[in-house]
């Protein structure tokens, strides 16, 4: 992942809202921060007073100072964060809505056609969608008729009518004209709801916290509340001894310096950080273009151990495309090449598109202006389940070129008196055993061969399945295809397991199964047929060519509809949860050296007998550190700078490698726990040595 | 250091480890409502009891707690009377007279809540009657409860979406029936061939070689002492407690009284680990306990040799047995149990700090039986909270996904005796409500005092001079410690057994290996740091000043 490389555009408004985030209206959702913030105003009157009264400590100031630079830290990584989110919200907003599309609107008694950004129009709007155009939004037709192919919505490779004025007149975002044109009246708009969703979901205030960031805060709630008691307890035991026993510290340390003690051993840097920490995680999230509904769906890829994936769509491209021509014995490849591209010249479907590519880049074949001249198209049609066309040639014969399934072919040449050969039929037969589908083409009677239709898988699946499974995540493919089709697919994409001939309903149970025996599951898909099972699933990911009912049902939508991308989610999942963990252990693990920091400085000087004004207990003293002002003035320092210093880990994320989670652990632990020990007792006593030579005591 | 110190642990923790395991999977069976070999002896007595208590319909967490708070404040509310009116009730050999209402209520706290933190001597202020029907009862009680606890604790993790946590009446009916009252039984026979006593009369009065006259108490010790120490409560039937010779006369009835303190929470952490079907989960918050004995056990040791400038190779012995032996001595501080065997206030500063600590760790080195063990796992599931996160899951414990409301009750549950501590000790040496010497040995009294009542150990660092405020603040301490850690645990219980078990697979980590333990116990020290500042300016700061020539 990369650091966004700030600039003063991002940097300078951060400042900014630094300044509006001191509303403690806002901080008190993070009650660490909360207790910083009431901590500096409870100390203002008190430096008033003392200023007023003649008592100027210059220590105290500083301390005062230190606690608002603390305050003001936290508020900067939360804001870096957000203006981090914003400005790729800000990119994906602008990217999105640059499409444009023809509205039609009445201009007095014109009909005006202009073009206008997606983005801009509102439910009600007519436009206008030509042949290749892809519908923006779902619409109802209300003029004219078209073929449209619905596959990269329904995973149905036939393309459908659409019509208006019938039943078939509702047609869907993201399907694409294949004939004619239509008027659409829209019955949705795009607007720009998706980037509000994502600057909700990088704002502090408007983002709602997961449950883990939850319990979380309870926890360092509940640290923050006993540390206050801890160092109340101390002044009581302290002010004690002063009158007691005597000590150097002549008068009861003012409640400045307890204040600041206190922020000191709270866990500050966590506490400051954990905003900025979930911010940062969807600002990542963004950047793989997936956009996520909530932030507890992200947080919940990092546990998901089982993923279902839908294949038509999902897996596979909405199509079958042409893989191979397989032409009789006696036919030259060339030839069948050929008269396949002919056939397929009039079939605008992805089928017969790729029966024309297939035959121009791997068999070099490209029909020439003689070839269709004197052609003339038959299109696909219910009754003959065929398509092709018919030349008529100089002998003024015609050839008539079929393409069809095998049983309407053998139907097609039966009645021409031909005969279909066995191995035609056992071509065709082994094709569909391998999930593949055959299209037998025949010119007059003869039969050429057969063309293998066959799913096509997206790019890159099959190496990347195997990153899951490294990180202990099971993928399983579901599909309503016979087993043996399933089979192939499922070896080819490289998926662990398969389940066929699953009915949509079907797919909600298998869900419900596996999560009642304790599988955390996430289900990729984009079908309506899908919709049930993506709400069911822990974690559902639409792909955004899918369906509106797919894309409302899940809780992530992935812009590029790959779902490899899974993977960087997961990934981005896991690295949210383990900086908030890792971040926390850093935190707390501080603690240690703060406490040899501040306590023995603060208590060296009790019950000091000789006349160095060295207690007893200044052998605890292990930091050597110059006095308790130092010490404390020191450690304030510290608490403060590593917060600056971790704004950069927070934005990256801690790195996630597939690994075993018990090395991954100890890793962690070693990285974050070990210097969280080491780095206060270095950093500490070297800021100790720095305001002591430049005087700062 | 000699042969005593190494003898006793060796003898102790070696034949216990052995034990543990069986006694461990026959509580479990109990737990579970098997049959076992007793069913046949106390199988009527326990059908009557679980037709007369109602222990046959499953219970809801709120509904487990409630029958659980009622029959506690029940309890207590019979002890109280039985205190009160003693002068009115039989078997008071000195006519002794009522306890006054701030004692009785100091009293009743301490025994219901297993605590038997002792602000009277028992010689002197209670009747034979009391003692046994009010305070032995009592022993039974509170150390079934906490049993009861912990068995509703197992079940959350064992159930799926269940509703239910088990039923209070048959829990408590059956721990009395089949554990309790039988090794009672067998224990209490026991300590009477060592000589430990066991009659109603009258306190002998004896003229000693010296020509001097000394009372000598009596009363039916063995029966006390026998679930004292097997309920982990540590109440002593005299006030030297355990010190005492005819509560334990010998080396062999020290031993096994010893063994008897951890009995059961030894067992009840292999009862644990049957009842979630897990034994190396067991095996590791086992390990993690012996290495947090192991660790405080040798501080404490250290802490005794420090303090010796005479003979520095040797510990301090003032105030302790020689049959007994320094280790010994430790030990029955540090098993939560209170029940010394030995004088708490001459150990050196910085064994009281170490024992300090260590209670105010929640009492979890063996712990009293059954809230040592749940009070642990409190802070095992802090630990797989911190851990879980740093693999990048939202964390997990025996397959229970551990989210916002488990940590809530946790980190109160946790946190409540250390609230408690620093709060009610800051206000007492505030105002010095106490009236104790405001030096570090004083400072130490009082927050002793406080870890001890909240964390329900019940040992004392000296008595300083208990007045009718330290009673009461005392026990409601006690109370508020006990009852709301209950609280918690069950509602986590109840929360846990709702959700579905999470399948343990590659990406989840193991909690059953020694690195677990490790960071398991580092949590647990830094929880210490809380007490850091307390502890350096009352023990630590005693120590120094002592080894300047000091008395403080």
């Amino acid at each position: 992942m990369i650091i966004p490389s700030f600039n003063k555009k991002i940097i300078v408004p951060a400042i900014g809202q630094s300044f509006l985030k001191l509303d403690l209206r806002r901080t008190i959702k993070n009650p660490t921060i909360f207790i910083v913030e009431l901590s500096f105003i409870l100390t203002l009157p008190y430096l008033i007073i003392d200023m007023m009264g003649g008592r100027f400590s210059g220590f105290e100031i500083q301390l005062v100072v230190w606690l608002f630079i603390t305050l003001m830290f936290a508020n900067f990584s939360e804001a870096i964060a957000e203006a981090w989110g914003k400005s790729q919200a800000n990119d994906l907003r602008s990217r999105r809505t640059k499409k444009k599309v023809r509205r039609l609107e009445m201009v007095g008694e014109k009909l005006v056609e202009s073009l206008i950004y997606v983005s801009k129009l509102k439910v009600g709007d007519v436009i206008l969608c030509k042949k290749g155009d892809i519908i923006p939004v779902d619409g109802e037709v209300i003029e004219g008729i078209a073929i449209i192919d619905e596959s990269a919505i329904t995973g149905e490779s036939a393309p459908v009518i659409r019509e208006s004025g019938s039943e078939r007149s509702v047609v869907t975002g993201g399907t694409r004209v294949i004939s004619d044109f239509v008027k659409i009246k829209t019955t949705t708009e795009l607007g720009s709801n998706f980037s509000d969703k994502m600057i909700n979901l990088v704002e502090g205030v408007k983002r709602g916290k997961t449950p883990n960031e939850m319990a979380l805060t309870i926890l360092l709630s509940g640290l923050s509340i006993t540390l206050l008691l801890t160092v109340t307890n101390t002044k009581i035991i302290l002010d004690n001894y002063i009158a007691v026993a005597g000590s150097q510290i002549e008068k009861p340390l003012s409640v400045i310096v307890y204040l600041a003690i206190l922020i000191c051993i709270i866990p500050t840097t966590i506490g400051a950080l954990l905003s900025a920490i979930g911010i940062s995680g969807m600002d990542r999230l963004f950047q793989t273009n997936v956009i996520a509904l909530n932030g507890k769906a992200v947080e919940a890829t990092g546990d998901i151990d089982l993923i279902l994936l839908d294949k038509t769509g999902t897996l596979t491209l909405g199509n079958r495309w042409a893989n191979k021509f397989i032409p009789q014995k006696d036919v030259n490849i060339k030839y069948f090449s050929k008269i396949a591209q002919l056939a397929s010249i009039s079939d605008k479907t992805p089928e017969g598109r790729s029966i024309v590519l297939l035959a121009k880049d791997k068999y070099r074949v490209k029909a020439d202006n003689n070839d269709i001249k004197n052609i003339s198209l038959m299109p696909f049609s219910a009754s003959t389940q065929m398509s092709g066309v018919d030349i008529k040639s100089s002998s003024s014969e015609k050839k008539l070129i079929r393409k069809g399934s095998l049983p309407a072919i053998i139907k097609h040449i039966e009645s021409l008196g031909g005969v279909v050969s066995e191995y035609v039929i056992a071509t065709a037969n082994r094709i569909s055993k391998q999930g593949g589908t055959p299209l037998v083409l025949t010119e007059n009677k003869k039969v050429l061969g057969v063309i293998h239709l066959k799913d096509v898988i997206k790019g890159g699946i099959k190496n990347r399945f195997s990153e899951l499974r490294k990180m202990g995540i099971k993928t399983v493919m579901i599909t309503g295809d016979n087993q043996l089709t399933a089979a192939s697919i499922a070896a080819e994409a490289g998926v662990d397991d398969f389940l066929a001939g699953i009915s949509p309903e079907g797919k909600l149970e298998i869900i419900k199964q596996e999560q009642a025996k304790g599988y955390m599951v996430a289900m990729a898909g984009d079908g309506i047929n899908d919709a049930p099972a993506l709400a069911q699933a822990n974690v559902g990911v639409a792909m955004n060519t899918g369906t509106k009912e797919a894309r409302d049902a899940g809780n992530l939508i992935d812009l590029d509809s790959n779902p490899i991308k899974l993977i960087d989610i997961i990934k981005i999942g896991k690295q949210i949860v383990m900086t908030r963990g890792s971040l926390t252990t850093f935190s707390v693990t501080n603690d240690v050296a703060k406490f040899f920091a501040i306590f023995p400085t603060l208590f060296g000087s009790i019950y000091a007998k000789s006349s160095s004004g060295e207690g007893p207990l200044s052998a605890l003293n292990i930091m050597r550190l110059e006095s308790f002002e130092s010490a404390i003035l020191s450690t304030i320092i510290f608490n403060a700078l590593i917060i600056l210093a971790l704004i950069p880990l927070v934005l990256r994320g801690v790195k996630y490698k597939a690994n075993k989670p018990f090395q991954l652990l100890i890793k962690n632990m070693i990285i974050y726990g070990g210097s969280g020990i080491i780095a206060p007792f270095i950093g500490i006593k070297l800021i100790d040595m720095i305001i002591n030579f430049i005087g700062l005591i | 250091m000699q042969t005593f110190d190494w003898g006793t642990p060796v003898f102790l923790l070696g034949p216990l480890i052995l034990v543990a395991p069986f006694l461990g999977k026959y509580i479990a069976l109990v737990l579970e409502g098997k049959r076992t070999w007793m069913s046949y002896i106390f199988g009527p007595l326990e059908n009557f009891l679980l037709f007369a208590l109602g222990g046959k319909k499953e219970m809801t967490w709120q509904g487990y707690l409630k029958s659980l708070l009622i029959f506690n404040f029940t309890g207590g509310v019979i002890l109280f009377g039985i205190l009160i009116f003693q002068n009115y009730l039989p078997l008071n050999e000195l006519n002794l007279d009522g306890v006054p209402l701030p004692l009785a209520f100091n009293i009743t706290s301490s025994f219901i809540t297993s605590t038997n933190w002792q602000a009277y001597l028992p010689e002197t202020t209670l009747s034979y009657f009391s003692q046994m029907l009010g305070l032995s009862v009592q022993n039974f009680f509170s150390a079934a409860t906490g049993i009861c606890v912990l068995a509703v604790l197992a079940r959350g993790f064992v159930a799926r979406k269940g509703k239910t946590v088990g039923n209070f009446w048959a829990d408590l009916s059956r721990i009395i029936v089949y554990i309790l009252l039988p090794f009672s039984i067998a224990f209490a026979i026991f300590l009477l061939s060592q000589g430990v006593i066991q009659n109603f009369s009258a306190p002998l009065s004896i003229t000693t070689l010296e020509g001097d006259t000394q009372i000598l108490a009596q009363g039916p010790a063995a029966s006390q002492v026998a679930i004292k120490h097997l309920g982990t409560n540590g109440g002593g039937f005299f006030g030297a407690n355990d010190a005492h010779p005819f509560e334990n006369p010998t080396y062999l009835s020290n031993i096994f009284e010893l063994g008897a303190i951890l009995l059961f929470p030894f067992s009840l952490i292999f009862t644990f680990g049957y009842l979630i079907r897990d034994k190396r989960q067991a095996i590791t918050l086992l390990s993690a306990t012996l290495v947090l004995a192991i660790i405080f056990l040798g501080a404490s040791f250290l802490g005794e040799i420090s303090a010796n400038q005479v003979s520095p190779e040797n510990s301090i012995m003032e105030g302790k047995e020689t049959r007994i032996g320094v280790v010994g001595s430790l030990l029955s501080v540090l098993s939560s149990n209170g029940s010394m065997n030995s004088s708490l206030e001459s150990v050196s500063p910085l064994t009281g700090g170490v024992f300090l600590l260590s209670i105010a760790l929640g009492d979890i080195i063996f712990g009293a039986a059954g809230s040592g063990l749940y009070c642990l796992i409190l802070y095992v599931i802090l630990t797989s909270f911190i851990a879980g996160m740093m693999i990048g899951r939202t964390p997990e414990y025996l397959g229970k996904k551990i989210e916002t409301f488990e940590i809530k009750m946790s980190i109160t549950a946790i946190l409540v005796p250390t609230v408690l501590v620093l709060l009610g000790s800051g206000i007492i040496l505030k105002f010095n409500l106490f009236n104790i010497e405001l030096g570090p040995h004083g400072v130490t009294q009082v927050i002793y005092a406080f870890v001890s009542t909240a964390n329900n150990n019940g040992s004392a660092l000296s008595v300083f001079a208990q007045n009718e405020l330290s009673h009461l603040v005392l026990g409601a301490n006690m109370l508020i410690g006990k009852f709301i850690i209950i609280t918690c645990v069950i509602a986590i219980a109840g929360n846990l057994a709702k959700k579905n078990k999470v399948r343990a697979n590659k990406s989840s980590f193991p909690t059953d290996n020694g690195f677990f333990v490790l960071l398991l116990v580092s949590v647990i020290l830094m929880g210490g740091l809380t007490f850091l500042p307390a502890l350096s300016l009352g023990p630590i700061l005693e120590h120094f000043l002592l080894l300047a020539g000091g008395n403080y």
